[in-house]
């Protein structure tokens, strides 16, 4: 880009762009996410603002030195930004401060950088970060505080829905939602007259009947990461983000029938065959924060149609897979990193654009 | 015929045209001095016939065509040669350039016009008229188009007149301008097209479904050159005017059979300029637009002039332009020098604002697909983009950068703001030096 003494810009076309550029994508994407922060508020109080920003802080922190030490100028992106304040999601509100910290430092200092920053990083800097959390920390990363209206649960002897399916499983049969029932968990007042007027108003008329407890699943009165709890604010910030095209829908789609499918036929570990609970299943863990958030990222998943199923299929029957048989509840940050790592194979053997060769040309000559 | 078409892949949707189509073309003062450059497209410069210090009129010849690619060029206004120096052209190299200073009376252009009987004419001689008058496309490519309708084996099979209608883009209203205050001569223009093509099918293409030429156009009276003329209408999809993908739109097919023969509305007005009027094309409509204009407009000016007395006639900058561009801010070029002057192929100057072109920090490539998506011919630019970042042209050849267009849809939606398109046609102009260097050792 040059400009002469004028201060005319004298490069070569085009020189109009399209109003949406990295930063305001990034920016979109942390709006949406404003909703989900603003219910752990609520639901957990002010301290879970402060794991949130610290996690912000020292990502940006990080990719600050990293600009410093390299010569590039790369924060004014915000994907740092965006990468922290996911870290900060994926963490209980009860996590020590030092683990979202340290998380947030090695996600940008070893997986954004050591590959050499934006772009050219494989793995998903905040799921690797969580991944890190989970493997140095497992003890602090599993007590859980109990959400305002939760009544009649420990606060800090609480499990988290999954954890508790997870200890169940092999010992009792049963489907999820009675399994919390007979653990203690109360279904809130809040709950049940949401659901009381669901059933009379609009599921009535579509002969459904919502059973209660689910609604205290979609809006987080439950035991869980501070940015997993609001699955119905998720969604809504996750309809933004589709709408827009900020990501692209082929991935979430995609993993959700993938993911849903597996847990109607298998269950998710307690139920008998062909009757798993999906509600329960999607509404709960970090699926829908992931799904939507973190597994399209667009920097660490394929380009093409076709790829972008096959990558979304992969996280949803990973997720699947570990939740009904892996050793901890959850799995969703392996399933992308994993994903992840089949990304490059994925654009060789899926490319996304359609030419093909001379022969495609266009014929018709300069006009 | 009614069905909205466009073309099958990629493009982008722009936002909605910045000038009204009802804009009211003014006519531009005269240049008092007016700069002739000899070559105003690609292909050879004309061969210069005037001598500094000569007093010319208005359409006489000041450059004669030498040879394929080159044409006429005639003098817009009567006066004196006072200048012949070497200026800089649009495609990155020098040209000489006559200066005409204006004095003296109109005799030809401003006396009412005399309209010749074409239909006497044989194909041959009209041809010749086009080439005489120097008819060139007005729009960028700038070919002549004697080269075009010049089939001297006579094996042109069956073709297809296409009357390019469209706007290039938003900052653009000279082809809507053209259609409706010179429908008539369009309309003769096009039969004086017929008569020497004898095209199998005619069809004019036009992007607002308001114009009035859509009824008007389809009025040609069936003659002995071929059926009349049709209407399409085209969703305003950008770069639906190139002329591939504009064949591609209207067959609906990738392969357009017959041979497509696509003309813009201003080349077919000044065809019937030359064939009927017998005045060179000397005169164009050009917008001037972008938010850093007063008030932008439509004007009738005569080639030579320059943009900054245009600008002025358009009440001057409202703000500081970031750019100045002929020709649009998607396949237009920057000019820095307000004298510089108007083509036979400028068809717009858009002087626009920071605000308006979005330029932002570049960033690493997101792998979020919007170019590949835009791509009309469906190559992968971020791809080509790293190939070519890495030294890899070659590779970039195999993978398509060929087929490029330089429409600029994936640097315009790109939102890392990568210099796709401007990276492509870098490296291609390079290649083709380094060809020509390498075919010469040879040779
Ligand atoms: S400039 Fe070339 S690569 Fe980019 S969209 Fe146009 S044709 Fe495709
Ligand atoms: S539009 Fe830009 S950021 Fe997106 S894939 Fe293409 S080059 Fe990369």
């Amino acid at each position: 880009m040059s400009a002469n003494r004028r201060g005319l810009l004298v490069s070569s076309a085009p020189f109009v762009h399209v109003r949406e550029s990295t930063t305001t994508l990034v920016l979109l994407v942390l709006i949406c996410l404003v909703p989900s922060l603003g219910w752990a508020v609520f639901l957990f109080g002010v301290d879970v603002l402060l794991i949130v920003g610290l996690s912000a802080v020292a990502a940006v922190a990080t990719e600050a030195s990293l600009n410093l030490l390299r010569g590039r100028r790369t924060l004014l992106d915000g994907t740092a930004l965006l990468t922290g304040v996911l870290i900060g999601f994926s963490m209980p509100p009860s996590a020590p401060l030092h683990v979202p910290i340290l998380s947030s430092v090695f996600a940008i200092a070893v997986v954004k950088w050591s590959f050499g920053g934006l772009g050219s990083n494989w793995m998903n800097p905040a799921m690797a970060g969580v991944v890190f959390s989970h493997i140095n920390w497992p003890g602090s990363l599993s007590t859980w505080k109990a959400p305002r209206f939760l009544t009649g649960v420990d606060g800090v002897s609480a499990v988290t829905p999954l954890g508790l399916l997870r200890n169940a499983s092999g010992h009792v049969e049963g489907l999820p939602m009675d399994l919390l029932r007979d653990a203690g968990y109360r279904i809130s007042g809040l709950d049940k007259g949401i659901t009381a007027w669901l059933n009379d108003v609009p599921l009535s008329r579509l002969g459904a009947r919502l059973p209660e407890g689910y609604v205290d699943l979609a809006l987080g009165i439950r035991p869980g990461s501070l940015g997993e709890m609001a699955g119905l604010f998720l969604l809504i910030g996750s309809i933004i983000l589709i709408a827009r095209r900020a990501v692209r829908w082929e991935i979430p789609a995609a993993c959700a029938a993938v993911f849903g499918v597996l847990v109607r036929l298998f269950g998710t570990g307690s139920e008998p065959l062909f009757s798993g609970d999906v509600l329960f299943a999607l509404f709960t863990g970090s699926f829908l924060l992931v799904t939507f958030f973190c597994a399209t990222d667009p920097v660490t998943s394929p380009m093409s149609r076709p790829g972008l199923i096959l990558y979304g299929s992969g996280v949803g029957a990973l997720v699947f897979l570990f939740r009904r048989f892996g050793a901890g509840p959850e799995g969703t940050a392996y399933a992308v990193i994993l994903m992840n790592c089949l990304v490059s194979w994925m654009d060789a053997v899926l490319p996304a654009a359609g030419f093909r060769g001379r022969g495609e040309r266009l014929p018709g000559g300069a006009g | 015929m009614n069905a909205i078409r466009t073309f099958k892949y990629g493009g982008i949707g722009l936002p909605p045209r910045s000038l009204d189509v009802e804009y009211p073309v003014m006519t531009a003062f005269l240049p008092s001095d007016a700069v002739l450059p000899l070559r105003q497209h690609a292909g050879a410069p004309a061969r210069r016939v005037v001598e500094i210090g000569e007093s010319i009129r208005e359409g006489q010849l000041v450059g004669k065509a030498s040879g394929t690619g080159s044409s006429n060029i005639h003098s817009p206004i009567p006066g004196i040669v006072t200048g012949i120096r070497k200026m800089p052209d649009l495609l990155g190299g020098m040209v000489e350039a006559v200066t005409v200073a204006l004095e003296g009376s109109f005799d030809r252009l401003g006396r009412k016009n005399e309209v010749f009987p074409w239909k006497g004419l044989s194909k041959h001689q009209i041809q010749r008229a086009i080439a005489d008058k120097g008819v060139v496309e007005d729009d960028g490519s700038g070919s002549p188009l004697f080269d075009r309708l010049h089939d001297p084996k006579g094996s042109r099979g069956d073709c297809v007149l296409v009357i390019n209608g469209l706007e290039s883009d938003p900052w653009n209203g000279s082809a809507a301008a053209i259609l409706r205050e010179r429908s008539s001569a369009v309309r003769e223009g096009i039969a004086i097209l017929q008569r020497v093509l004898s095209p199998v099918r005619t069809l004019i293409a036009l992007d607002d479904p308001g114009s009035p030429f859509r009824t008007e156009g389809a009025r040609t009276e069936p003659g002995e050159d071929g059926p009349p003329a049709e209407v399409v209408i085209l969703e305003p999809r950008y770069p639906q005017d190139l002329p591939a993908l504009l064949a591609e739109a209207l067959s609906g097919r990738k392969a357009p059979h017959p041979e497509c023969l696509v003309v813009t509305a201003g080349t077919v007005a000044s065809v019937y300029d030359a064939v009927a009027l017998n005045r060179p094309q000397v005169e164009r409509y050009v917008t001037v637009a972008g938010d850093a204009v007063k008030a932008p407009g439509l004007l009738r000016a005569r080639i030579g002039t320059s943009i900054g007395e245009l600008l002025e006639e358009c009440g001057g900058f409202s703000s500081d332009p970031e750019c100045i561009l002929l020709n649009g801010p998607f396949r237009g070029t920057a000019v820095a020098d307000l004298d510089f002057p108007i083509l036979k192929t400028t068809k717009s100057i858009v002087a626009l604002t920071s605000a308006a072109t979005l330029r932002s920090r570049t960033t690493a490539c997101l792998r979020c697909g919007r170019c590949i998506v835009a791509c009309p011919v469906r190559l992968d630019p971020s791809r080509l983009y790293k190939c070519i970042v890495r030294g890899k042209t070659k590779e970039a050849m195999a993978e398509g950068l060929d087929a490029c267009t330089e429409c600029g849809s994936c640097a315009y939606l790109c939102p890392s703001r990568l210099p796709l398109s401007q990276a492509f046609s870098l490296a291609r102009s390079r290649t083709v030096r380094a060809g020509r260097a390498a075919g010469g050792r040879v040779s």
